[in-house]
């Protein structure tokens, strides 16, 4: 009886302890997301770097890799935007986003967001090797297809078309005014989106920067204007939208004096 | 997983926590900062502080795993006995190379992209075992070059010595061999030490390097240096110095002398020899790098060789002493320019002088007396553009003046005191100038091509020539790339070659075409490449009795090369190997023959063993089929000598004798078996066979870095 009663024992506790784990990594990414928002909210690259140490240590958790692998990915690929102007820690960063993103698609490869951010990814590499743009072009768009077919209600996958195609070239496709119904389709879809838990939902705030700034491509300055304003509405925290309002004013100041 | 250690050892050791404390550093022991080091399955962990240390405290108990991760290295992974006690851990990240940072593999080159990565860095010349430090020597261990001679004569697919172009930071050299020979020379003239890298192409070469039929070696000298070095070598056939001195941020000087002298070498191996002057030699090197500002750099290189040596000559009918001296001096000035982030401009001017004097005694009678001057101008543009595809364009332009004076036999390929003499007194003009263009194009798939053309002009023969050459690549997964190369090559001959009296102005540039088909597969740490070719020659020179040469002659060589290199933990180990056929009816070959350097197997394999840190170990076994000759009283080119191999060992042993120096202990053994080489038979009797004077040979040395 004692025997049986420990084998009972021990079977509890393995199965408490994995049950318990497995909300733990549900938990820390439900935190680490907000961090990571917030990070993102303040362009914190130090913090962000430290929110890819704990995604990290997460990953070997063996549970939802593939997820955690999505957010390691998004981490590297904020920290390579935000970082944009130092070109070898961007690049080192976007190269190591995009092994990771793959290793993720590996895990589980019917997940919208993760092919979005493939997408995106291939597009920004362009950036640092020429050479590459017509393959990775051609990636990039098949990326945001198979998203699109997967979940044609996702949101991001049409932010992250929207800004392939704003940065596109207008003779392959690109341009402002291509871009532009896919934020709009985006900021539409984003109002229906509810809440995803554990799973990415960030692009709110986003879309809007990115309509902002499809329309000061159009030299609409002042629609770009209420799109900006419009982003703080949705995140009153969101430092891109603050800094290029910033910017704005100060010019017009400038233009002023 | 950390289940399992709750699980077993929960009773045991319940709230006991453990400290893990260490330091990581790379394998070169330079410090690591920002390592992720943690518990596997935990949050347990601490990031590298600036001194790479890493301090922190768990609960876990029992059987855990540590890593440690960094982008840019590969992962560390240890097992861990967590029971309440400190544990103190030295983690070690290896570096891992980033994929897709340009590579492009182009048929018959050993290069990782262009320039950069260069397969062949001056330590693996050092390492291979065998090849005595010399840069030619070490590159006949790769596939496609034929060992012909005993020396360095790069012999590439089935083409003559000369068919293979030297070039240094984008220049030609014209005498790259120390002690020349007509089978190249007994050693390259440039030293690995001065040397950043070396690519070396066996066939089917970009648009920018033209005048040469079979193969190119192109040498980068050393950088801006970014600390300071001082190293000072001493061995048994050689002294060197070499240092470099950085003068401020953006200004630096590299130096270096090598003298080398080989009688004690071989009166130390008791070598019965024939020297009556024993191979000296000494070389200079001074190279200035100087970045003028964040765009652009300019380099000025100066180079200056001297050697001379004396052989007696054994004919069966007559006896005497052969003596060669030969002075060298290039001097060369190359600025690299950044026109904007992807165009990019690079200018040289150099100037080579070069003078050699040949003599042949029998007793009080010169047989041969002749001195050669040759005197070379150069300068090169070259515009490169790197957006979504790659541009090159440039041109150069080649001035030379070369000048003979002396008493050369009457009676060519005959050395002989009883023919009479003729005096010779001749300076030759030439001028060569030549544009090309190659553009580098990328599509989906993965798939590469390259396309170039590049258009040759020689004064001498008054001719253009017209070199289309194309090159497809195909990366199919991450590993493998196919590809396919094909082109057109001209070379032209040396400006005596048209002297109406001695050769024929009318000659046309020699031709060549090269079809290559090759695949790699490539992981970290290994490599395997097989290539298949197929070249055809054409107006390859042929003697005539009554116009001295015409350009008649033709031939083909195919062949297939196989390389395959690994590396496993402390071994590293490659197999080079070719297979050739080759024939040629040119000079005064009755028909289509194989020449000299149709050399059926060619085989090289190598293996370094790391037996720690600091002792390493190296062997090569060389194999190759024995040259086709001509047998007294027998069919032309109808026999073949014994084929030629050779077993060689080196040893190094690194040491650290006060604070920071570093010195390297080094020994080595060529022909370990004493394998008794035939290099020929005199007048193709095989009772009369001339041996090689390489018989086991042992050297050593040492180095001291400062």
């Amino acid at each position: 009886m004692k025997r049986v009663l420990l084998v009972v024992f021990i079977t509890l506790v393995t199965i408490g302890v994995w049950a318990e784990e497995k909300t733990t990594v549900d938990k820390h990414i439900l935190t680490i997301k907000a961090e990571q928002q917030e990070a993102v909210n303040k362009g914190d690259v130090e913090k962000l770097k430290e929110i890819s140490t704990k995604l990290e240590r997460l990953s070997t958790f063996e549970d939802k890799e593939w997820l955690i692998n999505y957010y390691l990915a998004l981490n590297s690929y904020r920290i390579g935007t935000i970082a944009y102007e130092d070109k070898e820690m961007s690049e080192k960063y976007l190269e190591s986003a995009k092994e990771v993103i793959q290793k993720s698609i590996k895990g589980k490869d019917d997940f919208a967001d993760s092919h979005a951010l493939l997408s995106t990814i291939l597009g920004m590499e362009i950036g640092f090797k020429p050479q590459l743009a017509m393959i990775n072009g051609m990636k990039s768009g098949k990326e945001i297809e198979k998203a699109k077919k997967l979940d044609p209600e996702n949101p991001r996958v049409y932010l992250i078309d929207g800004i392939g195609t704003l940065y596109r070239p207008k003779m392959f496709g690109g341009g402002a005014d291509n871009a532009i119904p896919l934020f709009e389709k985006a900021a539409e879809l984003f109002l229906q989106e509810e809440d995803r838990g554990i799973y990415p939902d960030w692009g709110k705030d986003e879309v809007y920067v990115q309509l902002g700034n499809a329309y000061k491509e159009k030299k609409e300055d002042s629609t770009a204007i209420k799109f900006y304003k419009k982003a703080l509405e949705v995140n009153p925290d969101y430092g891109w939208a603050k800094e290029i309002l910033k910017g704005i004013n100060q010019n017009q100041s400038e233009v002023k004096d | 997983m950390n289940k399992f250690c709750f699980v077993f050892f929960l009773p045991i050791v319940l709230f006991s926590s453990t400290v893990i404390h260490g330091r990581v550093t790379d394998e070169g022991g330079e410090i690591l900062e920002g390592v992720n080091v943690f518990l596997e399955g935990t949050l347990d962990g601490a990031s590298t502080n600036e001194n790479g240390e890493f301090k922190f405290i768990t609960e876990e108990t029992g059987k855990c795993y540590l890593q440690a991760r960094m982008m840019g290295y590969g992962e560390f992974r240890e097992e861990v006995f967590l029971k309440g006690e400190t544990i103190s851990i030295e983690v070690s990240l290896k570096e891992e190379i980033l994929e897709g940072k340009g590579v492009t593999v182009k048929a018959s080159s050993f290069t990782t992209g262009e320039e950069s990565g260069v397969t062949l860095t001056p330590l693996e010349v050092i390492t291979t075992p065998g090849a005595a430090a010399d840069v030619c020597w070490a590159i006949k261990s790769f596939p496609g070059v034929q060992q012909v001679e005993e020396g360095a004569g790069l012999f590439v697919r089935g083409g003559e010595v000369s068919e293979t172009k030297f070039i240094l930071d984008g220049v030609s050299v014209y005498h790259p061999y120390r002690y020349e020979s007509p089978t190249g020379g007994f050693f390259g003239t440039f030293s690995p030490f001065l040397l950043k890298g070396t690519f070396f192409s066996s066939g089917g070469f970009g648009a920018e390097y033209g005048n040469a039929l079979s193969g190119i070696l192109s040498m980068e000298s050393l950088d801006l240096p970014l600390e300071r070095s001082i190293n000072l070598g001493i061995g048994l056939a050689n002294l060197s110095a070499m240092g470099s001195v950085p003068l401020s941020d953006n200004f630096g000087i590299n130096f270096s002398g090598n003298r080398s002298a080989t009688k004690l070498l071989f009166d130390f191996n008791n070598v019965e020899d024939d020297f009556t002057e024993y191979p000296f030699s000494y070389d200079l090197n001074l190279n200035l790098a100087w970045r003028y500002s964040g765009k652009g750099r300019a380099k000025l290189f100066f180079f200056r060789e001297k050697d001379n040596v004396g052989v007696s000559l054994e004919d069966p009918t007559w006896g005497g002493n052969y003596y060669g001296t030969e002075n060298s001096n290039l001097y060369n000035i190359k600025i690299d320019h950044a026109l904007s982030d992807n165009s990019f401009l690079k200018f040289n001017v150099s100037r080579t002088a070069f003078d050699k004097k040949t003599e042949i005694i029998a007793g009080e009678e010169y047989v041969f007396d002749l001195s050669e001057t040759d005197e070379i101008d150069q300068t090169k543009i070259l515009w490169e553009k790197k957006t979504f595809m790659f541009f090159k364009f440039g041109g150069s332009l080649e001035r030379r003046k070369s000048y003979f004076e002396g008493f050369v036999p009457s009676l060519e390929d005959t050395l002989d005191p009883s023919v009479p003499s003729n005096y010779y007194d001749r300076e030759y003009r030439s001028y060569l100038s030549s544009i090309f263009m190659e553009g580098t194009s990328f599509f989906p798939c993965n798939l590469s091509l390259t396309s170039g053309i590049r258009c040759d002009y020689d004064s001498k023969s008054a001719k253009n020539t017209f070199d289309p050459r194309f090159s497809l690549s195909w990366k199919t997964t991450d590993e493998i790339t196919l590809s396919l190369a094909a082109g057109a090559f001209h070379q032209f001959f040396e400006p005596w070659r048209y002297d109406p009296d001695y050769g024929n102005p009318e000659l046309a540039p020699m031709e060549a075409r090269h079809y290559i088909i090759s695949g790699t597969w490539e992981n970290d740490g290994g490599m395997v490449r097989l290539e298949g070719y197929y070249k055809d020659y054409n107006k390859l020179l042929k003697e005539e009795d009554s116009i001295n040469y015409i350009s008649s002659g033709f031939g083909y060589s195919k062949g297939i090369d196989f390389f395959v290199k690994k590396s496993f933990k402390r071994i590293e180990g490659r197999i080079a190997y070719s297979y050739l056929r080759s024939e040629r009816d040119w000079q005064d070959y009755p028909g289509l023959f194989p020449p000299d350097f149709d050399i059926t197997h060619n085989l090289n394999a190598i293996l370094n063993v790391s037996l720690t840190s600091f002792f390493q170990l190296g062997t090569k076994y060389m194999y190759a089929t024995g040259k086709p000759f001509t047998p007294a009283g027998e069919d032309f080119r109808s026999a073949r000598l014994p084929s030629y191999w050779t077993l060689d060992l080196s040893a190094s042993y690194l040491h650290s004798f006060f604070g920071n120096n570093l010195t390297v202990f080094y020994f080595a053994v060529n022909n370990v078996t004493n394998r008794n080489n035939i290099l020929g038979y005199h007048n193709g009797d095989r009772d009369e066979p001339i041996e090689s004077s390489y018989g086991r040979l042992y050297y050593f040395g040492v180095s001291f870095q400062m």
